[in-house]
């Protein structure tokens, strides 16, 4: 019966159309992020988690994947570093939001900001700190914090951009469905 | 000859006596219009203005009517050239200001003729959030970089090349304090190592250190590459003294050198790929 639903809202057009819209949004935000030589949110985290929200483990690993690339060639950093931290972070929200969190705008504001803050973290850490360079806080405050503040206020837009985009385009309704199937026995038939 | 004698003919010459008259005056008024005709052209003008505003209404009128469609036609045309004309004129304008920032490189290459140097490259992009405002521009290996190229842009040193691709390469500006440049005060030759510091980054400046603590630096000397690290070619503009300090061990001073390019809104730069006194690679 379960299967059979999933069946009628699997859209495969719509599927298509849905990842297009990502890849465009995605394209966009890396390219304005590399834009213009003044502090600016990384658009790439919001987007990243609100996809990954929507999504299972392993498309929320694909995404963090790209997202993560695409940080790091913006930011100048070794590639790699920031994917590594973002399929985490994905895979993370994903299960995050399967087994625990509901789908509002101020969940998705505070795990940004956490997530934010890591990434932050951990370009402060392995690429200042660790140099030892001297006034290396101002780093800190004067740009990573900053960041990291605009970042988690641009994950309410975007959260209302991707929420949209996955209703319209029925990942959200699978999820639900799949989140439903959870708590019925017969969910073991579901092929998802 | 009755005519001649009657009052008609009186009065006729009377009339030709008085314009000859007024025509002698006229002349001799020299250019003035004489009263009686003046005040007749004060008292007309109203009437005449508004006969002839009239007029040129009607013939409006009727212009329009028997030529709307060569108007139309005409209007077509000369939108259609405006068009053209505007797209030239923005062309001309971008072409105009590319060439004067080519020329400014070409500026370059005059002064410092044992440069070799690269045709000037688009930046492409900044580093997101980076302190030193770090940058990609268009150009790679195929294009004749090398990695540790020195850039420049044609008002002063820029950076140097640290992460090469076959088409792009990302650039460390003279604001990282992952740089260290042998440096000259233009004037006194007064030397100083020059390279960033994160406190001075923040406000687009960097570090020119070990200087004499009783150094004859003054604001706004010029600074120049001496060349002698062999990574940059000597003589260079760096940029210009803002501010001199005491370090803080106290045993040398330092000035902060506000580079002469602004770093954060560069458009196009070169690379210098070779130049006298350029160290090996494996130096």
């Amino acid at each position: 019966m379960m299967k059979q639903n999933y069946q009628k809202i699997r859209k495969p057009h719509l599927q298509i159309l849905q990842w297009m819209i990502y890849a465009i949004l995605l394209v966009v935000c890396y390219i304005w992020q590399t834009s213009g030589s003044m502090i600016k949110p990384l658009l790439l985290i919001p987007i990243g988690l609100c996809i990954a929200s929507h999504m299972g483990e392993i498309r929320a690993m694909l995404i963090g994947a790209a997202c993560g690339v695409l940080l790091d060639l913006a930011c100048g950093k070794l590639i790699g570093s920031n994917a590594i931290c973002m399929i985490l972070l994905c895979v993370g929200t994903s299960l995050l939001y399967h087994y625990l969190l509901k789908q509002k705008w101020f969940n998705m504001l505070w795990l940004t900001a956490l997530c934010a803050l890591i990434q932050g973290g951990m370009d402060y850490l392995f690429y200042y700190v660790i140099w030892e360079h001297e006034n290396v806080s101002l780093i800190w405050e004067n740009i990573i914090l900053p960041s990291c503040w605009m970042t988690a206020l641009s994950s309410v837009p975007i959260y209302f951009i991707i929420h949209g985009i996955a209703e319209t385009c029925g990942s959200y309704r699978e999820q639900k469905l799949e989140k439903a199937s959870l708590s019925y026995p017969e969910s073991k038939d579901v092929d998802v | 000859m009755h005519f001649l004698k009657s009052k008609k003919f009186k009065i006729l010459l009377w009339l030709l006596a008085l314009f000859i008259g007024l025509m002698l005056y006229a002349v001799f008024m020299g250019g003035y219009t004489i009263s009686p005709v003046s005040m007749l052209q004060t008292l007309t003008s109203p009437v005449q203005k508004a006969s002839n505003s009239i007029s040129e209404r009607v013939e409006y009128g009727l212009d329009l009517f028997r030529n709307a469609e060569s108007y139309y036609e005409e209007n077509r045309a000369l939108r259609q050239e405006i068009n053209t004309l505007h797209t030239q004129l923005s062309d001309y304008e971008a072409a105009k200001e590319e060439l004067a920032r080519l020329e400014a490189f070409i500026g370059i290459k005059e002064k410092h003729d044992d440069y070799s140097m690269t045709s000037p490259f688009d930046v492409i992009g900044y580093v997101t959030n980076d302190p030193y405002h770090n940058f990609m521009i268009d150009g790679g290996s195929e294009e004749g970089v090398s990695l540790y190229d020195p850039v420049v842009s044609d008002l002063g040193l820029v950076g140097v090349v640290t992460e090469l691709g076959a088409h792009t390469s990302t650039v460390t500006t003279i604001l990282s304090p992952e740089l260290s440049i042998s440096a000259c005060v233009s004037s006194t030759r007064e030397k100083g190592i020059l390279t960033g510091s994160v406190a001075l980054a923040m406000d687009g400046m960097c570090k020119l250190q070990y200087l004499e603590k009783d150094t004859k630096l003054k604001k706004d000397r010029v600074i120049l590459t001496t060349g002698e690290n062999g990574l940059f070619p000597g003589g260079y503009v760096i940029g210009y003294v803002k501010e001199i300090a005491m370090d803080d061990t106290g045993l040398t001073a330092y000035a902060a050198i506000e580079p002469a390019s602004d770093l954060t809104h560069l458009s196009m730069v070169a690379v210098i790929t070779d130049f006298n006194g350029k160290a090996e690679k494996s130096e």
